[in-house]
């Protein structure tokens, strides 16, 4: 995995926009829909019995003989989490889909230290979540975890909800980024759902190979399914197929957009061999997820 | 159905082949890949086909099985065949001296060549064809030959002839075939008009629209005057299509410029004569003369005569202290050119035809020529006689030769002492020894006193063995001259009996002595090189115009002689009303079987449709990659 310095010195300059109204900590940088105790004034309103009288803005009551409260945006830390497909479909095509998806990894996290959040990373492996580093704050931390982001084996089958669903996922405290190939015809929408009624931000990012995108294979195979070696696919692959298949991952990509975008969340589609810059400073600021 | 070339087929090997690679090269490829959901996936949007596009998946072993099958079809040459469909051609092509006729810059011949090549294009395959020229000779070209391209190709190669021929040898042989095939169809190519016909069909292609003028062989006569000749050349012109005005030219030798010129109106159908009256002509070779006016046929605007005697001229060179009575001999014998010079002259000169050595004989034999030796006193090298010396001739001792060998006769021929044996009174004659074959033609006591032969280097050679200053009676005698005049014939024959010939007639050229070979080039440029180890060859004239014979001579001189072949008579008119052609029979129909092997470019069609096919395919295979 090689994300350069001059990269994260560039990502710094960007800032996660979470759509949901956060329940974190406060401390963070990123400012929740309810007032709080940030410097940085937003409205007045009548004194109640009960407020808080340090807050009574007492230069409005000598001018209208009237109390009144001053109000404060609530700045909240919020807790990133990021879920890695570590099965063993992820360690294929050129440029290796997993190499992507924990270069997207560490770079999410990276910006999420940089706001001063929580960050957890997550590997997804046959149905298990299992702990890369988590709570991780301040970029000090990053740079001594990251580096366990490399340790992480893929290999075995993904089962994305069997997974995420008895975890800790917080609420309606930040953003969950689950990267994934998705090619897998096990549930992934109720792990989707599940984030979503927990008023977590979501963001699906499908990592795939060229190879997926644009095959070029051709004539009479036995395409062998890396995750079980009972799928085999068994045809002379002519133009026909080709189409078909072309469909099917327009099928595929457009269902798992459709559905993340019906709950409020964001996918986004990269190539294993996609640049970090075009990712980050291309389609994830059109997407409105960063700005 | 069948095959041209069955063994075409053997290219079917290649279609279990192509399978057998097809099975062992196309099998699966594994291959692992990161998950099968979405190729699994895409069944879903496989569209439904029809049970028929399951071949899809093997098209490209099916077009090189085709590609194949085709090719291997091609190459074996399907033929249907169609019973009765085919027919038998024989064809009769006239090709004699008036299809050369031309008409809107296309011969009769052609146009004859034409029409045959036309019928024979159109019939079915699988027909024969037969054609018979009349042209310098008749002949069967080819016979039931059924590859079309074959006997058109054999049917281009046949030229016009010059000659003017019946038919009659032609139509036999066309009867004979349709005996032997009552359903052949016979065609007749021709200029001739028929009065009727009967189981032919006539192609005429004559084409009278061009004008035809004719003229017919010159005569030339030749009036001595004092110092020159008066040369009258007469002739007649014809026309056989319309009236017309023409203007005759004449022209002596080589003159590129008229020597005159004479304007004629000629009518259709009648002769017109006309004449020129030349003075003071010294000398020539031709005289021709010609039409000024182009017209359909032009074999027949030109007639040339050709001087014989200027043609057959020689010279002689007499070396002789008192040559008067040689002199006078030769000169009566017509020998015009006699160079007279004294022994103390005689150099070894050339250039002659005749050398005559009179009391004198030269150290070596003339390099040229025929020789004469008259009254030798010695012997010479290569002569092959020997001097013997003089002898006293008893009274009456003369004697001709009662040989019966036909060249002793010939000598002999027309001297009328011959054969009346009369004996002549000599003084004196000179004994010989005669070293080789001889023809004797005199003798006394039984010495040959007058021979001929030949020398070692195989010139002609007479020998004299008297003198004929004591010789009065006999030299002065009939007997003398006609001998001398006989032997003067022996010793340079004349090359052409004449100069004039018609076209077809047989040409007879005297080898002459000294002559070691021949080249006869015809008016068309033909070139010919006869035998000239036989005394006279015979050469047939073919076509019409000037012929020029070349005799090489032993002392590297060339001798050329020209006769002129004019166009027959018959053959000038341009079309010939003649009665009936009929082939006698009774005409079947069918034929032979008709083919039909057009398929061989349909499968080749095919063939290259499914190779393309296939290539297209493969590339859009590479595409897609």
């Amino acid at each position: 995995m090689v994300v350069s310095e001059a990269f994260l010195e560039q990502v710094e300059l960007l800032q996660t926009l979470i759509k949901n109204n956060l329940a974190g900590r406060f401390g963070g940088t990123h400012q929740s829909k309810t007032f709080g105790s940030s410097c940085e004034f937003t409205d007045y309103r009548d004194y109640m019995p009960g407020d808080d009288v340090t807050k009574i803005d007492w230069n409005a009551f000598a001018r209208f003989e009237k109390l009144y409260l001053k109000l404060y945006l609530d700045e909240r830390q919020v807790h990133t989490r990021i879920y890695i497909d570590a099965s063993k479909s992820m360690k294929f095509g050129k440029g290796r889909k997993d190499e992507q998806a924990l270069r997207l990894a560490a770079v999410f996290a990276y910006l999420s230290v940089c706001e001063m959040d929580k960050v957890s990373v997550y590997m997804i492996r046959d149905g298990h979540l299992e702990e890369v580093f988590v709570n991780m704050l301040g970029r000090e931390s990053f740079y001594n975890e990251i580096g366990k982001l490399d340790s992480i084996e893929f290999d075995g089958d993904s089962k994305i909800t069997e997974a995420i669903l008895p975890s800790v996922v917080g609420y309606g405290d930040g953003l969950s980024i689950i990267i994934s190939d998705f090619l897998t015809d096990e549930d992934f929408e109720g792990a989707i759902e599940h984030l979503a009624n927990k008023r977590r931000d979501i963001l699906c990012v499908q990592v795939l190979a060229r190879e997926e995108l644009s095959p070029r294979t051709r004539g009479k195979m036995h395409l062998i399914d890396s995750e079980d070696a009972n799928h085999i696919y068994r045809k002379n692959i002519t133009k026909d197929i080709i189409r078909a298949y072309m469909a099917a991952l327009d099928y595929a990509t457009g269902r798992i957009r459709n559905f993340c975008l019906a709950r409020g969340g964001n996918y986004m589609l990269v190539s294993s061999e996609e640049s970090l810059n075009g990712i980050f400073f291309g389609k994830l600021t059109e997407m409105g997820v960063l700005k | 159905m069948s095959l041209a070339y069955p063994l075409g087929l053997l290219g079917l090997i290649g279609v279990p082949i192509l399978i057998l690679i097809y099975i062992i090269k196309n099998q699966y490829t594994e291959k692992v890949i990161a998950s099968t959901y979405l190729w699994e996936l895409s069944e879903r949007f496989l569209k439904k086909r029809l049970p028929i596009s399951r071949i899809v998946g093997i098209i490209s072993l099916i077009l090189q099985i085709l590609a194949v099958v085709f090719a291997s079809l091609a190459l074996a040459q399907p033929v249907f065949t169609i019973p009765d469909a085919g027919g038998v051609y024989c064809f009769v092509l006239d090709g004699t001296g008036s299809m050369n006729y031309e008409a809107g810059g296309t011969t009769r011949f052609d146009a004859g060549k034409k029409e045959i090549r036309s019928v024979i294009k159109n019939s079915m395959k699988g027909s024969a064809y037969t054609l018979v020229y009349v042209g310098d000779a008749t002949e069967t070209v080819f016979e039931y030959v059924s590859d079309k391209d074959r006997a058109i190709a054999m049917l281009d190669e046949l030229e016009v002839g010059y000659r003017a021929d019946d038919l009659n040898k032609a139509w036999e042989t066309a009867q004979e075939f349709f005996d032997s095939d009552p359903s052949t169809k016979v065609y007749l190519i021709t200029d001739k008009r028929y009065e009727g016909t009967e189981n032919v069909t006539v192609v005429n292609v004559a084409e009278e629209r061009a004008d035809n003028f004719s003229l017919s062989d010159i005569e030339v006569v030749t009036t001595p005057t004092e110092n020159s000749s008066h040369i009258t050349v007469s002739g007649t012109v014809m026309s056989y299509v319309n009236d017309g005005d023409v203007e005759i030219s004449l022209y002596f030798d080589d003159e590129t410029e008229p020597h005159a010129t004479v304007p004629l109106e000629v009518l259709a159908l009648i002769p017109s004569a006309y004449t020129f009256e030349v003075d003071d002509v010294a000398d020539f070779r031709a005289v021709r003369v010609t039409l000024g006016t182009e017209d359909g046929l032009s074999l027949d605007d030109e007639a040339v005569y050709y001087n014989v005697e200027f043609e057959n001229s020689s010279r002689t060179l007499l070396v002789s202290e008192r040559p008067f009575f040689l002199k006078a001999a030769l000169i009566a014998a017509g020998t015009s050119q006699v160079t007279v010079i004294d022994p103390s002259e005689y150099e070894g000169q050339t250039g002659y035809d005749l050398f005559v050595f009179e009391q004198f004989m030269p150290e070596t034999l003339p390099a040229d020529g025929a020789v004469w030796f008259v009254n030798p006193q010695s012997g010479v090298a290569g002569s092959n006689f020997s001097y013997q010396g003089s002898q006293s001739a008893p009274r009456e001792g003369l004697a001709y030769s009662n040989s019966t060998n036909s060249g002793v006769r010939n000598l002999l021929e027309g001297v009328p002492g011959a054969a009346a044996r009369t004996e002549y009174e000599l003084k004196q004659y000179v004994k010989c020894g005669l070293g080789a074959k001889f023809s004797i033609l005199l003798t006394c006591e039984g010495n040959p006193m007058l021979f001929t032969g030949a020398t070692e280097s195989g010139a002609r050679e007479v020998v004299f063995a008297f003198d004929p200053r004591d010789s009065a009676p006999f030299i002065l005698s009939a007997d003398f001259n006609v001998l001398v005049d006989n032997l003067l014939d022996y010793t340079f024959p004349p090359v052409v009996e004449e100069t004039g010939y018609v076209c077809g007639e047989t040409l007879a050229v005297n080898v002459v002595a000294g002559c070691t070979s021949m080249r006869i080039v015809s008016p068309n440029g033909k070139e010919s090189f006869p035998d000239t180890s036989v005394p006279i060859v015979e050469y047939t004239l073919n076509e019409v115009g000037t012929y020029d014979i070349e005799l090489y001579m032993a002392d590297g001189s060339v001798r050329t002689i020209n006769v002129y072949s004019s166009l027959a008579e018959a053959e000038r008119a341009p079309s010939e009303t003649e009665a009936m052609r009929v082939i006698y029979g009774t005409p079947e129909s069918g034929g032979r079987d008709g083919v039909y092997d057009d398929l061989l470019y349909l499968f080749i069609i095919l063939a290259l449709l499914a190779a393309a096919e296939y290539g297209v395919y493969c590339y859009e295979q590479y595409q897609l990659r």
